[in-house]
């Protein structure tokens, strides 16, 4: 009852007070920031706002560079395995406990520990196997050396992906105190937070570095694009992200507003169960024909008005394939492929399965690939099937959907957690894909640290992809921003926004 | 009956309710004959086209296409089908278990009705809408779970009403006299006290049938409704909304469908309430 | 009396019972609960260990006597995706829906009683005619488009008020309105008819006889009595402004009960759907309880019924 009671005056000094001033950098997404525990926060609009809070020992920027952070050097000791990490001096939590190698040993170690239990560990899932560190050791309290089981080449981007937290708060704070009292390092500190409203950051007046630009930043959730857009269109927000590619049509006529699109990380595909699935899409050459049946010049005219890059190769830049051609638009090839295999008249499917709005035009491209392959004689006996994102995921990870099925993989722009995707043993290969080749390939780059050596095995790794087709390759997606004319924000490609180098004129 | 005609003749408002209807529900029957081209052929490139009477528009498609260069006439008039569909199975389910419910409970008294009426209390205290996204999230999209969900929202209404009305009319003379003669339960039931409760249970039908035709529309905005592939004028309304501000024609055209059938709808249940009985309540 | 009073209570408890058995069988209509829930990259064991940890694994009838043991503490667990417990979140985003629901039904009064009121004593008018047609159209009209229609109207266009949010009260206008138009048609077509038959009733023409002034026939003498049945139905139509908020919140980006509601059966964070269906159905026996017991105090004949 005492809530209850608190909760309705909190409520009505609410009414009377408002949420927002008009000094505010305000950033509208579709999803709420669920929870601000350092290990629960990990959708891409989580993770980029706990950076306003959390930092971790070296920052991966916007040029998908790392660089120093927290540590503000490193070097690699004999043996390969283990690296001295220099801690920088004078960092302060949110509560004014001390940043040392204490809290780095802390912090490292509970994210190995969640993980073992099977425990969330937010934006450090892929980094934390990847870089299997194994021990951390206290040379000084500003120094530490870290070990890992074997060399690993990318260490130091890994710990850009596991934030520092205080040990004093983090040993024993209760789940709700995790989620709702964020103590970090970072250039702002949570000022007011309403659930499935608006998160308000201020800037930490005890902040290392610089100061942020913006005194206050708030973080808004709303949920339908037509009041995202007209938000924007009022000067209500700043930035408006998930934008369908369609109204950036709308806004670039706007006074006051503008789009940003940047051609993003996130490889959008058709992925084609290659065993334990239908006959047909067992052979390779069936594979290929349904990649020469797409007309990908129509996609890309009639739902991206041209401006969407074909994708040929798998991994993000720089390690991408320089010179693999796209599959071309050639539907007597793809039928010739499919006599070949024994299939004259083509052959049914029984659907086509895809979430709603979690890729962008995701329904409206699975739409017109269902009757492009119709056009081959690959017909679909359900027709495109459309599901909630979550009970989408759910059955992608279960292999619960046979046949073909959309699939957007995040740009990591890091050859081994992409390339990782595709090994046998990976809960991300939808595919069940299985390449004897592939996986030696596989074995070799976890060891090699010559960079020469790495990029020829990520080549030959993405030949053997594209000969195989274990999906219909379709394009990079385009991240479409929309942006108020008063801040002066760029996009970055992988959907990360940070917004403490960024100003607001009023 | 022919009172009933008589009465229709006279009321312009009712005539054009009916016309409106009878068209939709032709165009239904006929959508595979009526609609110009197939409404599921899909052509990207012409996504978005406008009417034809606006600039940019084709005679190829006279209401324009929608996100993935289908017909918009043709997926009105097939969507006349799975809408008019949706609501006239789910208030047939809803409206059949509810009424005999109802009547079982008005006529037997005692513990059958204490039983029955409770359920119709439980019914009631969930929100209706609330519990249909949540099942059909948890089950999955389909237009079986569409209407079997909405069935379950709807039945409630028809069993009060049902009860309430069995109740007046056991209270009659015939009905003592009918049991007087011996004449069994079933029988009674069906041959004296149906035909007069019917008629209430009717204009329910009517407000249950417009308000389930928004329902499935609300679904399909939610995300839950009946799968996309499938037209549906809620489903069109629904899809169309992100469209509104550059391709007006995707989402209004089907709403005005849907807003001119349900506003019929209302209008012929007012209007065969005013007939039948001016005191029964929505 | 009193024993009216039980018989109501025990009443409430038992259907609140019903409801929450039926949100806890909700739970595993789909099969299992746990692979419905889990994150991306988990293995079998990662499964096995969250299954263990939220008690999946235990016999059913164990979890639902759990589940019925919590409830009289407003224990409904806690929330699977945000591991805070199920009754804090339901607590904060109440008082938002609380806001929404009362100033929508602020509107619904006072704006269908006057024209129910007016239709009817004017009745077959033009005015009369025009109202009551609005209030068809007012129902013919999908929420979710309705909201959509104001935000461009009065937002975007006219930029008369704030989009979306939940700040001030210019902000609680375009919502209150949308959420409260379907239900204020509704009551207003009721409220007519209602008073159709009481002003056909002796004591109006007793009062009319008496030289007493319309004004004071109508909304003293007649109104007073054609209220009952109106209240009946706001009462429960508070399960309808309830779904309602649904689609309203979500358009208009409000934090409350509905949003909740939302999310929670997108994540699949059964917890958190049990709780909210469980609360809806709660505040709806409540708020009918006490529209039932007011009856009774005002017209003991109602309790005989």
């Amino acid at each position: 009852m005492r809530n209850l009671f608190r909760a309705l005056t909190f409520s009505l000094a609410l009414m009377i007070g408002g949420c927002s001033s008009q000094g505010d950098l305000t950033v509208a997404n579709s999803t709420d920031i669920s929870t601000m525990d350092p290990f629960g926060m990990f959708s891409r609009v989580e993770v980029a706002f706990g950076d306003h809070l959390f930092q971790s020992l070296t920052f991966f920027n916007k040029d998908m560079e790392v660089e120093p952070l927290l540590a503000t050097s490193w070097e690699r000791l004999e043996g390969d395995t283990t690296w001295t990490f220099q801690l920088r001096e004078g960092v302060r939590f949110h509560n004014g406990a001390i940043f040392n190698a204490e809290t780095v040993k802390f912090s490292i170690e509970s994210y190995y520990e969640r993980n073992a239990a099977g425990r969330t560990v937010g934006g450090a899932s892929v980094a934390i196997p990847s870089a299997d560190i194994t021990r951390v050791d206290i040379l000084d309290s500003l120094r530490v050396n870290i070990s890992t089981s074997s060399p690993k080449a990318l260490l130091p981007f890994y710990l850009s992906q596991m934030w520092m937290i205080d040990p004093g708060f983090y040993t024993d704070a209760s789940d709700a105190d995790r989620a709702e009292n964020p103590v970090g390092t970072g250039p702002y500190t949570v000022s007011e937070r309403i659930r499935d409203s608006h998160v308000a950051l201020a800037a930490n007046p005890d902040y290392w570095g610089s100061a942020p630009k913006a005194a206050r930043v708030i973080w808004r959730v709303i949920p339908e694009v037509s009041t995202r857009i007209a938000e924007l269109e009022t000067g209500g927000v700043h930035l408006v992200t998930d934008l369908p590619f369609d109204q950036a049509a709308l806004l670039d006529d706007t006074p006051g507003v503008h789009v940003a699109r940047i051609s993003g990380g996130r490889r959008v595909m058709i992925g084609i169960t290659t065993s334990g699935g239908p006959e047909p899409l067992k052979d390779k050459r069936v594979r290929q024909a349904l990649n020469y049946a797409i007309d990908f010049d129509a996609i890309s005219e009639g739902l991206f008005s041209g401006q969407v890059d074909r994708m040929s190769y798998m991994f993000n830049p720089p390690y991408n394939h320089p010179t693999l051609e796209a599959y071309n638009y050639d539907p007597a090839k793809a039928r010739k492929l499919l006599e070949e295999a024994g299939y004259p008249n083509g052959f049914e499917l029984s659907s086509l399965d895809t979430p709603l709005g979690k890729w962008i035009q995701d329904f409206e491209l699975a739409q017109t690939i269902e009757s492009q392959l119709a056009d081959v004689g690959v017909t679909l006996e359900k027709g495109v099937r459309t599901y909630e994102w979550g009970n989408y995921r759910g059955k992608l990870l279960s292999y619960d959907l046979p046949g073909l099925f959309m699939q957007g993989s995040g740009g990591e722009f890091e050859l081994l957690t992409e390339a990782a995707d595709l090994t046998i043993t990976s809960p991300s290969n939808f595919y069940r894909w299985e390449n004897d080749e592939y996986e030696e390939l596989w074995d070799e780059l976890q060891a090699a640290l010559d960079p020469d050596r790495r990029q020829e095995i990520g080549y030959r790794m993405q030949e053997i992809v594209h000969e195989e087709a274990p999906w219909i390759f379709l394009h990079i997606q385009p991240d479409v921003y929309g942006v108020s004319d008063q801040i002066d924000w760029q996009p970055r490609p992988d959907e990360i926004i940070h917004l403490w180098d960024v100003s607001l004129t009023l | 009956m022919n009172d009933l005609r008589r009465r229709l003749v006279r009321s312009p408002v009712a005539l054009v309710s009916v016309s409106i209807l009878g068209l939709m529900l032709l165009l239904a029957l006929f959508a595979p004959w009526v609609s110009p081209v197939d409404p599921g052929a899909i052509d990207i490139r012409t996504r978005l086209t406008p009417p034809s009477w606006m600039d940019g528009g084709s005679s190829d498609h006279v209401l324009g296409t929608d996100n993935v260069g289908r017909d918009v006439l043709s997926r009105i008039i097939h969507g006349a089908r799975v809408s008019l569909f949706v609501g006239v199975a789910t208030v047939l389910l809803g409206g059949i278990f509810g009424s005999v419910l109802g009547l079982i409970a008005g006529y037997f008294r005692g513990w059958v009705e204490t039983v029955i009426m409770r359920l119709v209390d439980i019914q009631l205290a969930f929100p209706s809408i609330l519990l249909a996204v949540a099942i059909m999230a948890l089950v999955g999209p389909s237009m079986m779970n569409v209407v079997i969900v909405l069935s379950i929202a709807t039945w409630a209404p028809f069993c009060r009403v049902a009860r309430g009305q069995t109740l007046q009319v056991c209270n009659q003379e015939y009905i003592t006299a009918a049991e007087a003669l011996g004449l069994r339960d079933w029988t009674i039931m069906w041959r004296h006290v149906v035909p007069n409760i019917i008629n209430p249970l009717i204009v329910v039908a009517s407000f249950a049938l417009a308000t389930n035709i928004i329902n499935e529309a609300s679904l399909s905005f939610l995300g839950v409704g009946v799968p996309p592939s499938t037209p549906t004028w809620g489903g069109m309304l629904g899809e169309g909304r992100n469209y509104l501000r550059i391709a007006w024609w995707v989402s209004t055209l089907p709403g005005i469908a849907l807003m001119l059938s349900v506003y019929s709808v209302n209008m012929l249940g007012d209007w065969l309430r005013d007939v039948y009985d001016p005191r029964i309540g929505d | 009396m009193l024993k009216y009073v039980a018989k109501r209570l025990l009443m409430a408890v038992f259907i609140l019972w019903a409801v929450a058995t039926i949100a806890f069988a909700l739970t595993f209509l789909s099969g299992d609960p746990a692979t419905l829930m889990i994150g991306d990259h988990w293995t079998s064991e990662q499964i096995a260990s969250f299954r263990e940890a939220m008690g999946y694994d235990r016999p059913l009838l164990v979890q639902y006597g759990d589940f019925l043991a919590g409830l009289p503490q407003g224990d409904f667990g806690v929330s699977v995706r945000q591991q805070i417990p199920v009754m804090d979140l339901i607590l904060q985003r109440f008082p938002a829906t609380l806001e929404l629901t009362a100033a929508a039904l602020f509107l619904i009064v006072f704006i269908s009683i006057p024209i129910g009121v007016l239709s009817a004593v004017k009745r077959n008018s033009l005015a009369d005619r025009v109202a009551m047609s609005g209030a068809l159209f007012a129902q013919s009209v999908p929420t979710f488009w309705l909201g959509i229609m104001l935000i461009l109207v009065f937002g975007v266009w006219l930029r008369w008020l704030p989009v979306s949010g939940r700040g001030t009260f210019l902000h609680l206008l375009l919502p209150a309105i949308t959420l409260a138009t379907f239900s204020t048609a509704r009551i207003a077509r009721l409220v007519r008819s209602s008073m159709l038959d009481v002003l056909g009733q002796d004591y109006i023409r007793t009062a009319r006889a008496k030289g007493l002034p319309n004004w004071r026939i109508y909304y003293v003498h007649a109104l007073r009595n054609a209220l009952i049945p109106v209240i009946t139905l706001l009462g429960l139509e508070i399960g309808g402004l309830l779904g309602g908020a649904l689609i309203t919140e979500t358009v208009f980006a409000w934090p409350g009960i509905g949003r909740l509601t939302l999310q929670a059966i997108q994540a699949r964070d059964l917890p958190l759907v049990q709780g909210v269906i469980t609360f809806g159905a709660l505040v709806f026996v409540l708020v009918n309880l006490v529209v039932d017991l007011s009856y009774s105090f005002i017209d003991p004949r109602i309790r005989h019924e």
